[in-house]
């Protein structure tokens, strides 16, 4: 009984590559690749309206950036991330313009699979590290957790 | 005619009430404030019960919250104007470790403690029931400004404001400024 409660939660959490919290909603559709080859790895975020989270550059050592892991493995070398262009939000008031993103965008992350990597169906770690605030608060850091599947044919 | 007028104007002024009480809903008011006694970056201990008779003005912060940041020397500077006027000034921050703490907040020079409130009790005592359930409580006051009154009351907490953000904190100093002038 307490397996099939285990499965149906992991299923919940991964069904359809999509993970949500509160705030930030992750979806990861599956990559195919051949053995060998460069790929990207999509990974849409979308931030509930009216939040933003600070961007993955920031202009204050003191803000937390959005940052992603993913952990590739041996067989799978993540060779760069690609955040999107950052959006202003004008703190009123002050002379002080926040990089933030919001609303629903995309972070690619760029590959190399290994040569020798047998056909089969992999599962990568990946985290989306973030902070996000509404127009007069901000909430806690949190990171959340999301599974990708690579395809190698 | 003249009555429908009449309602029409009525109507407006009610609508235009229930509006702007809704933009200046705030929780707690006129609630006794959370006692707490908690140490500032030197190891001092401050609690709210040794500041009875002052007008306390407190802000939850945290070294990473840009809104808390924007205001610090707003608050810096509202503490230089009304020091000696019966009001202190505290910075509560929550959950995070004094040396990041003593380095983050250095650069602003505050002329007031920073309270450290490590395990984020303190904030979570003054989180108002019911209000944003899905954070966890000790969240849910950062980037808020309060006032106790010197009765130890709550008489001012921006945490629900839904107007824009208040960096010069306009709205406090005036209200400061109505309790100084009352004198409650």
């Amino acid at each position: 009984m307490t397996r099939w409660l285990i499965l149906f939660l992991l299923y919940s959490l991964t069904a359809g590559g999509q993970v949500r919290d509160e705030i930030v909603k992750v979806n990861v559709s599956k990559v195919i690749v051949k053995a060998g080859r460069q790929s990207v790895i999509n990974i849409s975020v979308e931030v509930k309206d009216g939040y933003h989270i600070q961007a993955n550059e920031v202009n204050d050592e003191y803000i937390i950036p959005t940052t992603i892991e993913i952990d590739g493995g041996s067989e799978f070398i993540i060779k760069s991330l690609n955040f999107p262009s950052v959006k202003k939000f004008k703190l009123e008031g002050t002379d002080v313009d926040l990089d933030v993103y919001d609303g629903l965008f995309e972070i690619l992350a760029f590959f190399n699979s290994q040569k020798t990597l047998p056909k089969d169906l992999y599962q990568l770690n990946g985290a989306l590290t973030y902070q996000a605030c509404d127009s007069i608060r901000c909430l806690f850091p949190k990171t959340i957790k999301f599974l990708i599947e690579i395809e190698v044919q | 005619m003249k009555s429908i007028l009449k309602s029409l104007i009525l109507f407006m002024a009610v609508s235009h009430s229930i509006t702007a009480g809704a933009q200046e809903v705030q929780p707690m008011l006129g609630q006794k404030a959370p006692s707490f006694a908690l140490n500032d970056l030197d190891g001092k201990m401050y609690s709210l019960e040794q500041f009875k008779g002052k007008y306390i003005v407190i802000h939850f912060a945290t070294t990473w919250c840009p809104f808390c940041n924007a205001e610090a020397p707003h608050l810096e500077q509202l503490n230089k104007d009304y020091r000696d006027k019966g009001v202190v000034v505290f910075v509560v921050d929550v959950k995070e470790g004094k040396e990041l703490v003593e380095k983050s907040f250095g650069r602003f020079n505050f002329s007031f403690p920073v309270l450290l409130d490590a395990d984020g009790t303190v904030s979570a005592s003054y989180a108002p029931e019911g209000v944003q359930p899905d954070l966890e409580r000790h969240e849910v006051p950062i980037a808020s400004n309060l006032i106790i009154d010197k009765e130890g009351r709550i008489s001012f907490y921006s945490l629900l404001n839904t107007t824009s953000f208040d960096a010069k904190l306009s709205k406090l100093k005036q209200k400061l400024d109505e309790l100084i002038e009352s004198g409650i």
